[in-house]
């Protein structure tokens, strides 16, 4: 039980990173952002997760919106990068690798 | 539009509504925004369903793998809070404020509460106007288009209805039952939400004898989209009864809880020697005497439908059909599991032991323990009592229960989540009990003072056998 919601917690925790380091590839429609994370092992979300976390993204201005025409219906809605976001980003997964090896060391014990 | 169009469009709009009664309680600009694209994303998940699976159980799924509604303003109300500790880094004094200025309009409220008529207390005011006739608890019956779309006979919305009841009570507040759980709002005659920009109207209408409330449903539908709103239909309780639809007819065999397991072609096809040792879709059902069934879809919380003798959502587009029979000796209950245009076989339920525990719960007398008594607050969750430490709470996560408040007279009010809604359940010494609940508590004493443990009675203990975890509180004072 105890893990399962420290999971939960970290998936959650960890979906703004995701998401910026998703549209760092390319624009991407939320349906679209969805489907490529199901298919990441570890990153099973709750699909409408996507939304206020990208409304988050949006009022910092690290990511904007614009509508696209669509073969098959409606204009999408496509999300994209700001400058601002790019920045942040980088210095996010810099943030993010130290994590990654302090926690190794802690592993390892490389600090005893 | 198809039927299996309409029956989507059904549970899209009811988990839209769910979605912006929760983004509500956050204060953002992009909720209609968050709104607009998750019915997009709902959109596109049901074009991806090729037409052979638009099932209903298969657009149970979809809303299920959307996750619960609650979570969207979670998510959303996170960027607030940070932004808030960043500007200002003084909750504890806001925290301070808000206690002060909550005494400040309770000294007030109880000042006017003399006065006839009182007012609202809020930033607005308005006159508070008693409709005495409207005191007391209404329970939603259903969900209609137009008034005279209702028909007591036969009920129209096909799904769970979401709003359970209204509690009308004098100087303007008003209680929303939903899902459990209590939401104060505030009315005045003739209107609920009287300071809001669409205030919900209601009317009383006599059919057949018997009076009924027609109170408007003020969604996103008729506030973003302009469209004529809904209205929920409720019955006057003149208890605690609980209220029996007109068109329920009871089967007392199906009452309680059943666990699948098992799926058959055909009924004949089961030998419960042979059961499926897979994993199932459909998990549990509980049958309750008032036309109300929950099941539930793989670790989905459980779903609400209508039920009533042999059949299962007997207003929805596709009605199942179920019926018990015994195999050896024992009762199983098979489940019509069907798409709009055939039968695809049957889930198959046994009977689970949680109906004779709560009758045996219900009729536990009240005895007093007076260590128990008064408030508690929580400060831990833990796997299992010994590993609780009083200086190292180790649950790093919110705490669902706030408190218990313990009363002489066997009622203990539950303090939950974080809009701290309060729920009243039954105790007895050593035991936290109702319809729902059957939770054991003891009390430890420690260096610092007396801790209680109680049982968290989640699906995992009362579904899977698992052992409970523990909430940990802390006599208050």
């Amino acid at each position: 039980m105890y893990v399962d919601n420290w999971q939960t917690q970290l998936r959650k925790g960890m979906l703004d990173i995701v998401i910026l380091n998703l549209l760092s590839h390319g624009a991407c429609h939320g349906y679209e952002m969805v489907q490529r994370m199901r298919k990441i092992e570890g990153l099973k979300i709750r699909e409408g997760n996507v939304y206020p976390i990208l409304a988050r993204l949006q009022q910092e201005a690290l990511v904007e919106s614009y509508a696209e025409p669509s073969a098959d219906g409606p204009p999408r809605k496509y999300f994209k990068l700001t400058a601002a976001g790019v920045e942040t980003l980088a210095d996010m997964n810099s943030h993010w690798e130290q994590m990654i090896d302090s926690i190794q060391h802690v592993r390892k014990g490389d600090f005893l | 539009m198809t039927s299996e169009h309409q029956q989507w469009q059904e549970l899209k709009q009811n988990y839209l509504k769910h979605v912006e009664q929760a983004l509500a309680s956050v204060d953002s600009p992009k909720t209609a925004e968050i709104l607009n694209d998750v019915a997009a994303h709902l959109e596109n998940k049901y074009a991806d369903l090729p037409p052979e699976h638009r099932t209903w159980e298969a657009f149970q799924q979809i809303i299920t793998e959307m996750g619960p509604p609650q979570e969207y303003a979670e998510l959303l109300s996170e960027d607030t809070t940070a932004a808030k500790k960043a500007a200002f880094g003084i909750n504890e004094f806001l925290a301070v404020v808000f206690v002060i200025v909550l005494m400040a309009v309770g000294g007030y409220m109880v000042y006017n509460a003399k006065k006839i008529p009182s007012q609202i207390s809020t930033e607005k005011s308005v006159e508070f106007e008693l409709d005495e006739q409207m005191l007391g608890k209404w329970i939603s019956i259903d969900f209609v288009k137009m008034i005279d779309d209702f028909d007591p006979a036969k009920k129209n919305w096909g799904s769970s209805l979401y709003l359970k009841a209204l509690d009308f009570q004098d100087k303007g507040v008003i209680w929303w039952l939903i899902e459990g759980k209590k939401y104060k709002h505030h009315w005045t005659k003739g209107k609920v939400n009287p300071l809001s920009e669409r205030p919900a109207f209601y009317y009383l209408r006599n059919i057949d004898g018997q009076t009924y409330l027609f109170c408007e449903w003020i969604s996103g539908d008729v506030t973003i989209r302009g469209q004529e709103p809904f209205y929920y239909v409720f019955k006057k309780a003149t208890g605690n009864e609980t209220i029996i639809p007109e068109w329920f007819e009871n089967d007392p065999q199906a009452i309680g809880d059943w666990l699948s397991v098992d799926f058959v072609k055909t009924i004949e096809d089961f030998n419960p020697e042979e059961q499926q040792t897979a994993e199932l879709y459909l998990k549990t059902l509980r049958f309750e005497d008032n036309g109300q069934l929950w099941w539930t879809i793989g670790n989905s919380q459980p779903i609400g439908l209508d039920w009533t003798k042999g059949k299962i959502r007997p207003f929805g587009i596709w009605p199942a059909a179920y019926s018990i029979k015994p195999f050896n000796g024992v009762d199983y209950l098979f489940y019509e599991y069907r798409t709009k245009y055939s039968n695809q076989g049957y889930y198959v339920f046994k009977r689970t032991e949680r109906p004779e525990q709560v009758e045996e719960t219900k009729k536990m007398p009240f005895e007093n323990d007076p260590q128990v008594l008064g408030p508690w607050t929580t400060v831990d969750f833990v796997g299992s009592p010994e590993t609780f430490q009083p200086n190292q709470p180790s649950w790093r996560g919110k705490l669902f229960l706030k408190s218990l408040d313990f009363k002489e007279e066997g009622l203990v009010e539950w303090c939950l989540g974080e809009d701290l809604m309060e729920i009243n359940h039954r105790w007895t010494k050593g035991r936290l009990l109702d319809e729902e609940i059957d939770a054991r508590y003891f009390i430890e004493r420690y260096d610092d003072g007396d801790y209680l443990f109680m049982e968290w009675n989640s699906g995992d203990v009362t579904i899977r056998g698992q052992k409970p975890a523990y909430y940990v509180l802390k006599k208050a004072g």
